[in-house]
């Protein structure tokens, strides 16, 4: 009996550590995934990467939306890594079914997501202590921050997402839950995800500091409470969060809620 | 027309015209924060902003675009001859979206988003022509041509959403919804200055009139129907497409209230035209309240409340029977 059981768990550790050792190819199907590769340093299994990742030597599948299934299977990846949130069902489903191996990532809802699925893909790429360190780096940073602003009451803060309609983040973002480590009350906190909102509302809460978040050029902000303090936040630094950028992002909230003298 | 029937008609006006202005100031004052008509005159603090600032560029622009879409649903369900025919059935829309989608993608701000919707409503309208022109300004031809440029700039909208990020295609989308909820002061003044050619268009109902009854009349009474059709087009056409600049696609309003009204009041132009510019304007307002009240503090895009409230009535209009206007 105890010899059937040890067979039995040999037999489910060996296929996970040869998976480990096999993978060579990859291809990553969502900036967030590439740059966690790289964070992770094993940027040289990269074989294919989607049109705005931070690494420009490599082939391009596409974007995270339209992905050239044809490119992709003429990679020969080992591995190809999705996302839940951004890469079309269809897709990933038509990839598994040309036999490749597709692992999926779920959503980054919060930061402790954004945490596992960084520890995940360490487990997957065998650099689970690089990616446990870099982990704890980050918690004990964010810790630090929080420490700074100890004792003082949470500024309410606006963030407003985008020019029309006029739409804010809700709790179950990684973007509320970075402000708050930073020091910010999100007047919108008790609404979810990222609703569309009654620009009257924002007026009536009386946030002090207003965050624009835009991509690329600056958007004005749309009706903005007099005497508030208006700073502007580039999309491309809060979507795609690995934990790094989740640091940068609350070291900048944290700036300009504390450090700017407006 | 006898002499009562024309004072029936002044007084029907006239109550809508009271009931327009009685929903304006509803929607103005009415919704979480309640103000009262004293309230306008005092301008202390946060009145100040919510009332100027935010809700008063809503209510003037969703009474004018809601007059626009009306009355330029009836000039055209007459030029064209069809009940079915509303402002976007000769694609003014997919070129406002296909402008509007560029500007996105390039990273306009709202005026550059005005801007070039605007100019991509003027390219379909030109194209419509030059395509119509070709067999004559006649209503078959510009209803195909309309079908044929919505197609083009709709799969032109649909190609640059496979190549866009997720956030733009989600603002195309919404602005394809309908929004009045960003509208500035500033913004309602430009739009009101740019609409005024809507004072004109509400007095070509003797024209309109006669372009129904066919062209042989029409050359019999003295009009030259191509030109008039032409005229009507381009001035309908310019102020749907600079309204959808504005406020997005807005559906249903242009298709309803030309059918509502003409149940109770017949088919004259001559009084269809204003009746429907107060009952389009009023609707809008109601709509746009809903929009922002019901869902507080959500907003619901204000094109979702006209389609449903509109396919409603529609749905009765049908069940009791009244085809005589449709058909």
């Amino acid at each position: 009996m105890r010899q059937r059981l040890i067979f039995l768990l040999l037999f489910l550790f060996i296929p996970l550590s040869f998976l480990a050792g096999e993978i060579n190819r990859i291809v990553s199907l969502s900036p967030d995934i590439t740059k966690s590769i790289l964070l992770l340093g094993e940027e040289k299994k990269i074989v294919g990467v989607t049109r705005y990742s931070p690494i420009h030597n490599k082939p391009v599948i596409g974007s995270i939306l339209q992905i050239n299934i044809e490119k992709v299977v003429s990679l020969k990846p080992d591995l190809i890594l999705a996302t839940k949130e951004g890469n079309p069902k269809e897709v990933i489903e038509k990839l598994r079914s040309l036999k490749l191996k597709v692992i999926v990532l779920n959503e980054q809802k919060s930061i402790g997501d954004v945490f596992r699925n960084f520890l995940y893909l360490g487990e997957i790429l065998d650099k689970e202590r690089e990616a446990e360190k870099i982990i704890n780096q980050v918690k004990e940073k964010l810790e630090k921050i929080k420490e700074k602003w100890k004792g003082k009451t949470p500024i309410p803060t606006f963030i407003q997402v985008g020019i029309s309609p006029l739409v804010t983040v809700g709790s179950d973002t990684p973007l509320n839950e970075m402000l708050e480590i930073a020091g910010g009350k999100n007047i919108f906190s008790h609404l979810k995800r990222y609703p569309r909102i009654n620009p009257e509302e924002v007026w009536r809460r009386n946030p002090r500091v207003y965050f624009v978040v835009s991509m690329g050029k600056k958007i004005s902000p749309l009706f903005p409470p007099r005497g508030v303090k208006i700073y502007f936040l580039s999309a491309e630094d809060f979507a795609s969060l690995t934990p790094v950028d989740v640091l940068k992002g609350v070291e900048l909230i944290y700036h300009y809620l504390w450090e700017e003298k407006n | 027309m006898g002499r009562k029937e024309l004072t029936g008609k002044i007084s029907t006006l006239l109550i809508l015209l009271l009931l327009t202005g009685a929903i304006f100031f509803f929607s103005l004052l009415k919704g979480k924060v309640s103000y009262t008509f004293s309230d306008l005159f005092s301008r202390k603090g946060e009145a100040d902003i919510i009332l100027l600032n935010i809700r008063l560029p809503r209510c003037i622009t969703a009474l004018i675009v809601g007059g626009i879409l009306s009355i330029s649903g009836v000039v055209l369900q007459g030029i064209l001859q069809n009940p079915l025919a509303e402002p976007y059935t000769l694609g003014i829309s997919g070129g406002g979206a296909l402008g509007t989608t560029i500007a996105v993608i390039l990273g306009f701000g709202i005026a550059g988003r005005v801007g070039l919707s605007f100019a991509g409503a003027l390219l379909s309208i030109f194209l419509v022509l030059l395509l119509a022109q070709r067999r004559g300004i006649t209503p078959a031809s510009l209803i195909l041509s309309g079908v044929i440029i919505s197609f083009l700039f709709t799969s032109l909208v649909l190609l640059l959403f496979s190549l866009s990020h997720t956030r733009e295609i989600h603002e195309v989308y919404s602005w394809m919804m309908g929004n009045l909820s960003t509208l500035t002061l500033h913004q309602a003044k430009i739009f009101f200055l740019l609409s005024l050619p809507f004072i004109p268009l509400l007095f070509t109902g003797r024209e309109l009139n006669v372009l129904s009854m066919g062209d042989e009349r029409a050359h019999s009474l003295g009009i030259v129907p191509s030109r008039w059709r032409l005229f009507l087009f381009l001035l309908t056409a310019y102020l749907a497409g600079m309204s959808i600049s504005f406020t997005g696609i807005i559906g249903f309003v242009g298709l309803m209230v030309p059918h509502l009204l003409r149940l109770a009041w017949g088919e004259n132009n001559i009084f269809l035209l204003p009746a429907s510019f107060l009952a389009g304007g009023s609707f809008l307002l109601l709509c746009d309240f809903l929009a922002r009240n019901i869902a507080y503090p959500e907003e619901i895009p204000v094109g979702v409340i006209t389609g449903i409230l509109g396919s409603i009535f529609f749905f009765f209009l049908f069940l009791k029977g009244k085809y005589g206007n449709i058909t």
